[in-house]
């Protein structure tokens, strides 16, 4: 609650400020167009000079906007605590804590060896270092000025406090592209977006938060580099980039976007030296760094990914040539198409080298992730384990709606504007524009990238259209002396009003019809030169207040509703409205930290890895870092299969404890039985002989738990493990024992035992259970013991006489040990 | 001496016996790999199936195809069917697994209804596995309703049963690459005609409405429609009403999309009337403030109809704007 009143008075502040930008800025103009009149509008502003007033009013906005970025991602440190979230935020956490421990370059050496077991992972040359960087070194600066704060309240916080230089990045961006006004309304746009905020929620410390400042941050540089020309600004790009690539892997789209840039203005013949200089230092140096970053080493001179941004460097070269030959040579006129072939000859020879150079092996093919963005079927077919997360999927218009809202409806019309006032720079945000919203179609992760492009080109679309409909100075001249006093009431009481409602950001521009609409009626009737009459614009600035106030409300229900759930700790919530909170999952990490040996081995699915090492700090097989697939695959493999086959692979991967995530007890969606057909999936694309998909199926191929479901199901260990003992427990007096309150059934193998593995601990709520492995059993005697005898005889009675203890062996027979026995015996004799 | 002519007698027959078995089954080997070499489906009619396939004494295992392929069946997707089990049989025959053990044959409903009787089928297309000396079971029939007729999954099913491992071999589609090659000479043609003037190259309309055109097409979820194949409206099976719009938010039909699409697309022409309204040349304002109140009204209508599918789709949104 506090949280979201703090909000709504910062962006309350935020629109007053804004309101007053707008008409700020028109003065502005108004004054270049009618310097008399300029003295008339703004009485008030005598003290101050109109530019300088209009910088305070940026920088008012700018802050609002920050903070209000900011609070709007605090919803689930309110509610629950501060607490790093979901799976891969807590790997970066471990290894921040283990780097601002052990110092940077034990880091970048670091051999996890809690990780894939028995591989190991070499942290520091798989990961993009940027996020844990930045945060060590926000931790240690802190520290130099002795606020002694732990890294965690560090970690939990950076994705907040980034995207509020996100939203300062976009306003630089937009003031490059369009006008100051626009950039204003672009950053307050990014600093609430849903589409942003999913992925920088205070806890999620994930490389996306930092990554799309950086991206923003350095289009932002290119497009001043490009409009300058001056070697500090494409300097600055370069390591602008270079933090990026540091920081997440989609460093990738800036360096093929800012090429097919480069392309596109040389295709519109709008090439320059300006370009020619920015994207010559740009690209050597942003080479040279981006090859800094372990993770990445040799791959942008390696791989086809890159390939784009080296051709078009050559190209350029090669166009810069000819462009100076052509201003050197006499006539050069004449020569023109000569000059145009040699062009083209140039490009499609560089082209033709580069597929050269890819068959012969010398550079790489797309990797799968990259290509099964165009090839869209891809995945699913070569790459299950990409396919099986969810963040991988298609979008649906629904989830572009649920995201940005009023922006998406706004998005194309910017482009139009953007293509009908083309110049370099609109090319590219264009660009970005089409290639951004193909990719976040494909992949409902990637519209973390087409936000901030939304954000911009609504931006413009709407600033263009307020900028004259909340403009008063065309129909107005003579009024507008009382405006000043009049306004100020009319934005009082525009705020009081909000902060009854709770309306945020109630209309930037709403308070300016409120004062304009009486002000003109008297005068729009002898109005007669072509413009709108002011009771349209009146009507046109409040609709579009009502639907930006609908926007504000709109992304704050979605942050809070949908983005904020730390989904380690769950909450539910009674019929009277108490809150009440299910902590299952730290609670059996703490379990296994506490009470098993310290090199003890946890085998789950790979969902769980990061948490299991995170929290519980122990050895785990498989995690979210997919990148060994055969191994997931085996996991899969003992997780579907039968018990004793499994417990054959659970000995041979020297697992001591299987930790299962069950929801059916509570109606928790998110468990392991419902990801258990991309278990067999995955484990049938290593091994088809043993597991077959098709077998988890009933005869009209559906997939039950219930008794109608298949018997191979019903028995595999990942079943087992789940509802062990649980048909005994009635959950609720009206179902009977075994109900399964996910997928609504009673289940159909009850009352069973569990051979090789034994329960441990299940949480309070059943979500967790941890079973432990027994070690190798004793043999079960045979039926005949005459055979016993002469194993015993043909082993013992030669080499060793106790008849006593060897008896005793004998019963027990352990097979590795009577191998033994034998070889030692041939060696002998 | 009696008995031994006895015994002598009854080896000879039991040896003719399997002589003769053998001679016949390599003689039918014969000549199924003759008919598979010709062709990489054999066509099996009722007495070819008695005797090749439904006969116990075999030695070598069939894929066979049972099919309706005559017009007047009308059955559309045996033809695809037909296709896909051609290519597989085809990539089959070239490849260097092909042996006279595995071979491919197909049954017409029309040739060989004994056939289609005989296993009890009553629809087509339907792929059983005939494993060699046994009767096809349950598990040897493949599971169209879920896997499909894919040549993948065909090979995948057959790499099932019988081992045999396939590389699959499509011949290429020429008619996309002569259509590519078609619309490239038309558009370098249509250049070389108005090689005069390059301007409506350079013509940021035609442009703008294009990228505006591809923006649109991304965010009204047409990739999702093409990766994931929804039918195009819903039809309920008890009431026989029609539906337009999906009720979750995780599903969508082809139409809903294309409405959305126009959605938007009135959306961004309303607004851009709002900023055409007041550029445009008239004597009073009229017709400038007639232009502006049709942009916000379209803006405002349409915009609150797409939030209002928005709320039907998504169980719990609370807000809606004009229309509920």
């Amino acid at each position: 609650m506090a949280a979201q009143v703090t909000t709504n008075q910062s962006i309350i502040n935020d629109d007053s400020g804004s309101l007053t930008t707008d008409s700020e800025f028109q003065t502005n103009v108004n004054s270049k167009k009618r310097l008399s009149s300029s003295s008339n509008i703004l009485p008030t502003s005598s003290i101050l000079s109109p530019t300088g007033l209009t910088s305070l009013i940026s920088f008012i906005v700018l802050t609002c906007a920050y903070i209000s970025g900011f609070m709007s991602r605090l919803f689930s440190v309110i509610r629950f605590e501060s607490i790093i979230h979901e799976f891969d935020p807590w790997f970066n956490y471990r290894s921040t804590a283990y780097m601002t421990e052990n110092g940077f370059y034990n880091f970048l050496n670091w051999f996890d060896e809690l990780a894939w077991y028995p591989l190991g992972r070499i942290v520091g040359g798989t990961i993009y270092p940027g996020l844990m960087v930045t945060s060590g070194v926000i931790h240690w600066f802190l520290h130099m000025i002795n606020i002694p704060i732990h890294i965690r309240e560090i970690c939990v916080f950076l994705a907040p406090f980034f995207s509020g230089l996100t939203a300062l990045a976009t306003y630089l961006l937009t003031k490059e592209l369009w006008s100051r006004r626009a950039g204003l309304f672009a950053a307050a746009f990014i600093a609430i977006a849903p589409g942003y905020s999913s992925r920088s929620v205070a806890g999620s410390y994930d490389n996306e938060g930092i990554a799309i400042f950086a991206l923003m941050f350095t289009y932002f540089l290119w497009i001043r580099s490009v409009k300058t020309g001056s070697v500090f600004w494409s300097c600055c790009t370069a390591l602008s980039y270079f933090y990026m690539v540091s920081a997440w892997g989609g460093y990738v789209f800036i360096i093929n976007l800012i090429p097919v840039h480069v392309f596109i203005l040389l295709v519109l013949r709008r090439y320059s030296l300006r370009l020619y200089v920015s994207y010559s230092i740009f690209y050597i140096l942003g080479l040279i760094l981006s090859m800094q970053i372990p993770f990445v080493g040799f791959q942008p001179v390696r791989t086809s990914e890159h390939m784009l941004a080296a051709g078009v460097f050559a190209l350029l070269q090669a166009y810069a040539f000819i462009d100076y030959l052509y201003t050197k040579l006499p006539r050069a006129d004449d020569l023109k198409q000569l000059f145009f072939g040699l062009m083209i000859f140039i490009g499609l020879s560089v082209f033709a080298v580069v597929v050269i150079l890819t068959y012969a092996g010398y550079i790489a093919p797309w990797s799968g992730r990259f290509y099964s963005l165009w090839d869209t079927n891809y995945a699913k077919i070569h790459i299950p384990i990409i396919a099986s997360v969810s963040e991988h999927q298609p979008t649906t218009w629904t989830s572009f709606f649920f995201d940005l809202h009023l922006l998406i409806c706004l998005f194309p019309v910017g482009a139009w504007f953007c293509i009908k006032e083309l110049n370099d720079e609109r090319v590219f945000i264009v660009l970005y524009a089409v290639f951004a919203s193909y990719f976040a179609g494909v992949m409902i992760r990637l519209m973390l990238t087409l936000t901030p492009c939304v954000c911009v080109l609504a931006a413009i679309a709407l600033s263009k259209t307020l900028d004259y409909y909340a403009d008063t100075e065309t129909s107005d001249m003579s009024t507008s002396p009382v405006v000043p006093s009049n306004d100020n009431d009319e934005n009082e009481n525009e705020t009081e009003k909000n902060n009854r409602n709770l309306y945020d950001k109630a209309g930037k521009p709403k308070p300016i019809p409120g004062r304009r609409g009486p002000t003109n009626t008297n005068q729009d009737t002898d109005d007669d030169t072509s413009i709108v009459s002011s009771n349209i614009k009146t009507v046109v600035v409040i609709c579009i207040a009502m639907m930006l106030m609908l926007l504000a409300v709109h992304c704050t229900w979605v942050t809070s509703n949908a983005y904020s759930s730390p989904s380690i700790v769950l909450a539910s919530y009674n019929n009277d409205g108490s809150r009440y909170i299910i902590d299952d999952f730290r609670e059996a990490y703490y379990w296994l930290r506490k009470n098993t040996p310290e090199r003890a081995r946890v085998m789950s699915w790979w969902d769980y890895g990061y948490q299991i090492a995170g929290m519980g700090n122990r050895t785990v097989l498989v995690d979210n870092n997919t990148w060994n697939n055969s191994h997931i695959a085996l996991v899969g493999k003992a997780m579907s299969s039968n018990e004793s086959e499994a417990y054959k692979i659970m000995t041979m991967l020297d697992v001591d404890y299987v930790l299962v995530i069950f929801g059916g007890m509570i109606g928790y969606s998110g468990d392991d039985i419902n990801k258990f057909l991309w278990m067999v999936r995955i484990a049938e694309g290593e091994h088809p002989k043993d597991i077959r998909e098709q077998d988890y199926f009933t005869e009209n191929g559906e997939f039950r738990v219930d008794r109608s479901g298949s018997p191979i199901l019903l028995n595999c260990l990942m079943y087992k493990l789940c509802y062990y003992r649980f048909g005994e427990l009635q959950t609720d007096f009206r179902s009977p024992p075994g109900f399964d309150r996910t997928r609504h059934v009673e289940i159909g193998n009850k009352n069973f035992d569990l051979q090789h593995v034994e329960e441990a601990y299940t949480t309070e709520h059943w979500i967790v259970r941890i079973y432990k492995v027994k070690k190798l059993a004793n043999r079960l005697q045979a039926k005949n013991a005459l055979r016993q005898v002469q194993r015993r005889k043909s082993i013992y009675s030669t080499s060793k006489k106790t008849s006593g203890q060897a008896r005793k062996q004998g019963v027990i027979l352990n097979k590795p040990q009577v191998k033994k026995g034998t070889k030692v015996l041939t060696r002998k004799t | 001496m009696k008995y031994f002519v006895y015994l002598f007698f009854i080896c000879a027959c039991i040896t003719l016996n399997v002589l003769s078995e053998e001679d016949v089954l390599s003689d039918k080997i014969q000549q199924l790999t003759q008919w598979s070499l010709k062709k990489p489906i054999i066509r099996l009619n009722n007495e070819h199936f008695k005797h090749y396939v439904k006969a116990s004494s075999r030695n070598y295992s069939m894929f066979i195809m049972f099919t309706a392929l005559s017009p007047q069946r009308q059955c559309s997707i045996c033809k695809q069917a037909y296709d896909e089990f051609q290519i597989v049989a085809q990539s089959y025959r070239y490849s260097n697994a092909f042996s006279n053990s595995v071979f491919f044959g197909m049954v017409d409903f029309d040739d060989g209804s004994d056939a289609f009787q005989y296993l009890k089928l009553n629809t087509a297309p339907v792929f059983i596995y005939f494993p060699p000396k046994m009767k096809p079971k349950k598990s040897d029939y493949m599971d169209l309703s879920r896997s499909g007729f894919s040549a993948e999954q065909i090979i995948k099913w057959i790499h099932d049963r019988a081992d045999v491992e396939i590389q699959i071999y499509r011949p290429p589609n020429y008619s996309g690459f002569l259509l590519v090659i078609l619309m490239i000479t038309m558009i370098l043609g249509l250049l070389y005609v108005k090689r005069d003037s390059f301007k409506f190259l350079f013509n940021h309309i035609v442009w703008g409405i294009f990228i505006i055109l591809a923006i649109l097409f991304c965010i009204s979820g047409q990739i999702w429609n093409s990766i994931r194949g929804p039918p195009f409206t819903h039809r309920n099976p008890q009431t026989g009403q029609s539906g337009l719009f999906s009720g979750t938010s995780g599903y969508q039909f082809i139409a809903e999309t294309y409405i959305v699409f126009l959605l938007y697309f009135g959306v961004s022409i309303g607004v851009i009337l709002l900023n055409e309204a007041p550029k445009l040349k008239s004597q009073t304002g009229k017709r400038n403030s007639f232009v502006a109140a049709v942009g916000i009204v379209v803006v405002v209508i349409l915009f609150s109809y797409l939030l209002s599918i928005f709320r039907s789709k998504y169980q719990g949104y609370p807000y809606s704007f004009l229309i509920k």
